[in-house]
Formats: structure tokens, sequence, C-alpha cells
């Protein structure tokens, strides 16, 4: 039933990132007009006269067009994660720090810490896993109307963490049967391909976002008798593939 | 709503959709869980109330194809007006009667002997502090097998007698979908106070506990 949910939610996720995409080209293509609209209106004057100096000089446009030359450090932290602290499976902080180049090109990392304690992972016992990620990755800023983005992006992860597997068998002849066993010093790595946007709250240096991820697993270290169930930062290992979203919101440090 | 631009409605879209699918995760309900403890199929067979059972048997169907023989001269002696045999047709088809019933009596008896079908009383182990007590008879008998170790006594209360059997085996931790078990496999006799005991996997190299049935001849 939850793997259905699973695909369920990566079809409709592709389906509304999709119509997004169409969407931001839209966008891109209407600034990409005012622009040339508005160097048409300030070529026009030069054919009656006026100094090509004074065109250099003259003020920007409007103040959207002045946040297409931002730039500057973004800090952030995953607000999805936070609200998921008051339930009892699952402890996760996430922040990230980033630089945006010229307002399209980002290069960021994302550092974060997961205590996960997954309900239906064994039925007759617990599964913990619990340790510190980091990924580090690209995002191209396609900018929309007001002062909104889309971005894709992509990104390389790595998860350095242990795991507990208890589990307990009933007996109605002997006492029950309890083992515990636990393994320290996992790592795993994985490449994320990212499409998200992103929208300052009015206009502030606050920026509100989301992003879809589908993560691919390259690597991990698999245990027996029970393997890993889920690593902090990339999910579940039951497919190569894990999708997710986050949600977060950022603050840029300084205009260009 | 209606004045957002597309990427904040899907924001929206999406938080509001991932907020849904906690909730119906959280109220997923949970199933009851089912026994993970393996167990051994055992089989008791009475051989010697059988075999007692068997050669009765022979020996009323003996006697039944006499008495009926006998039957058969009586009624002829009957048609050619040898009257005094009328009542010695009448206390043979009593006596035959009455073997009948018998026969039916002892086929029962070897039907349940071959079916298995005895009443255990108890079943406890050498090391266990439990024991378990049946009341009815039944065929088939699963006992636990323990997971701390790789040999197990079990200890049988069958009609009044205590008898003892002891079980080898190995034990492997395996995940069964959502759930951690311990397999038992390699189950073999290792001694037995019975007449006789024969172990039938049906696969002989693994002797898994859920494939093995351990018959019980005594």
């Amino acid at each position: 039933m939850k793997l259905l949910f699973k695909y369920i939610f990566s079809l409709l996720t592709i389906v509304v990132l999709l119509s997004t995409t169409l969407s931001a080209q839209d966008s891109t293509q209407v600034i990409e007009k005012e622009r040339v609209a508005l160097q048409t209106d300030s070529v026009a004057p030069n054919t009656i006269g006026i100094p090509q100096d004074s065109l250099k000089t003259a003020p920007k446009a409007s103040s959207d067009s002045s946040q297409l030359t931002m730039q500057g450090l973004e800090i952030g932290v995953d607000t999805g994660k936070i609200l998921l602290f008051a339930s009892d499976f699952e402890k996760k902080v996430q922040v990230s720090l980033g630089y945006l180049f010229k307002n399209r090109l980002a290069i960021y990392t994302e550092g974060g810490y997961g205590k996960l304690t997954p309900p239906g992972a064994i039925e007759n016992g617990t599964y913990l896993s619990e340790g510190f990620y980091a990924t580090t990755g690209l995002e191209y800023r396609l900018h929309l109307e007001g002062s909104g983005s889309f971005y894709p992006g992509i990104a390389y992860g790595i998860s350095r963490f242990d795991d507990e597997v208890t589990f307990s068998i009933d007996s109605d002849l002997f006492n029950d049967f309890e083992k515990r066993f636990a393994r320290t010093n996992m790592e795993a790595r994985w490449i994320e391909f990212i499409l998200g946007s992103e929208q300052s709250i009015k206009k502030s240096l606050f920026i509100l976002g989301w992003k879809f991820k589908l993560r691919y697993l390259l690597s991990y270290p698999p245990q027996h008798p029970v393997d890993v169930y889920t690593i902090p930062g990339y999910g579940r290992t039951l497919d190569k593939l894990a999708p997710a979203v986050n949600f977060y919101i950022k603050y840029r440090l300084g205009k260009g | 709503m209606k004045n957002r631009p597309i990427h904040v409605k899907v924001g929206i879209f999406f938080y509001s959709f991932c907020t849904l699918m906690f909730a119906v995760w959280s109220c997923t309900e949970e199933l009851e869980m089912e026994k993970l403890e393996p167990t051994v199929e055992v089989r008791f067979f009475n051989a010697r109330l059988g075999q007692e059972t068997s050669e009765q048997l022979n020996t009323l169907n003996d006697r039944l194809t006499i008495v009926n023989d006998s039957i058969i001269i009586a009624k002829q002696k009957i048609t050619e007006n040898e009257l005094e045999f009328i009542a010695i047709r009448d206390r043979l088809q009593i006596e035959a009667d009455e073997l009948v019933i018998e026969r039916g009596r002892l086929n029962e008896i070897i039907t349940d002997i071959t079916s298995g079908r005895v009443p255990l009383q108890q079943l406890t182990t050498t090391t266990s502090i439990k024991n378990i007590t049946y009341n009815d008879s039944i065929e088939r008998y699963y006992f636990p097998i323990p997971l701390d170790t790789n040999k197990v006594t079990y200890r049988v209360l069958l009609n009044g007698e205590w008898n003892s059997m002891t079980l080898g085996y190995t034990t492997e931790i395996i995940r069964d979908i959502n759930t951690v078990v311990v397999e038992a496999s390699h189950i073999d006799t290792v001694s037995h106070s019975y007449d006789s005991i024969i172990v039938v996997c049906s696969d002989t190299l693994t002797c898994k506990s859920d494939e093995t049935v351990v018959q019980v001849y005594f």
C-alpha cells in the first residue's frame, strides 16, 4: 500500500513539475521580451541625438530587473523536517549554505542529522538508523514573473550512519527469544536530480521554496541477515531510486 | 489562490499532499502478529496397538468367513426341509452381525492409528519452565523449537506414559518481508525412547522446520 502511494506520489510530481517547467519557460520568454522592449525603448532616443554615455547611466527600468543581478550567500533550513520533529519516528534537521552567482548559478551544500525509527520496518521489533549527511550540488535558476524562480539541479550526497535492529519472537514453551545487533560506521553515497521552485517573501531577502529530489543510490554496505532499511539523508533502501520533497526557508545575504 | 503564480500553487499542492500522505500513513491499522516461532510437525502412530488390532481384524475376518459360509449351508439345508437348521442359521446370523459390528470398531481403531490421531496429554522439555497441555485428540502436533540452542529434548505424556525424543537442528536469522524470524533447518533425531522415529523432509538437503514431519511410532 505504501509502495503504491510512493509511485502515485512520484507520478503526480513528474506531471506537476512538467507543467511548471512549461510555465517557467513562458515566464522566462516574457522577461526576455521585456528586456528587449527596454533596450528598444532606450535605443530609440539615440536616433534623435541623445549622447550614448547618458544611456549607460540611465536608472534601472524596474525593481524586478534589479533582482536579476542578485547574488550572494544564502543560508537556509528545511522547514518540513522541523515539522516532523513532532512525530515519534523521525527526528531530522537540515540546514543549507549556498552562494548564488549573478542570480543564475547557485552552488550549495546541505547538511543534516537524522534519527529514524520507521514504525513499519520490523513488525516484531524496532529499527533505528542514525547519522549525519551532506550533499553538495549546483542549481540553475530560471526566473519567473515577480520574485520567484524555478530551477533544475544536481547534487552528490554522502551519509555516515549507524543502525540497530532488535526483534523478539514469543514462545508458548520457551522464554521469548530476543536479539539485538548494531552496525556502526557505515557509509552511503548517492546523486540527486533536483527540480525546485522558490519565491521571495514580499520581495524581501527571505525566500520560501520547495524542491523535488529524485535520489539514485550509488553505494551502501549491504548487511546480513537484516539489511539497512533506511539511510539518513537518502531514505529507504528498498529501491535504488528514492523520491523526496523538501520545503525550506532561506535568507539571502546581500545583493550584487 | 487565483492570483498566485504556478510555482507557489505547486508548492502548496505538494505541502498539502505530503500532509495527506502522512495522515493516511499514520492511520494505517496494525495487523495482528502471526506466530513467528518455528515449529516442527510431529505425528504419533501407535504401532503396537496397530499390530494387535490388525491381528484381531484378521482373526475376525477369518471367523466371519466361516460363519457366512455356515449360514449359506444352513439356508441350503432349510430349503431341503431340514428344519433343525433354522435355529442354527439364526444363531449364526446373530454371530455374523456381532462380528460385523466388531470389525467396524477395529477398522475405526486402525483408521485412527493410521491417521496419527492420538490424545497427547502434555508436552515439556528438559530445559523449559513452561509446558503445553492438550485436551483433544489430534493428528498433527506442532512442537516449538527453541532458538538459543541447537538441540532440544521433548518430554511427551501420552496414555499416561512419559517418553522423550531429542532433535538436533541449525538456526538462521532471516528477514521475511517486514518481520525478522529464525528458521530452523537440518532437523534430525539425536535420541529417543520410542519404538522408532522417522524424519520425513520434503527437501532432504535442508530439512527446514516447516517442511519436516517427525513420525513417532510407539
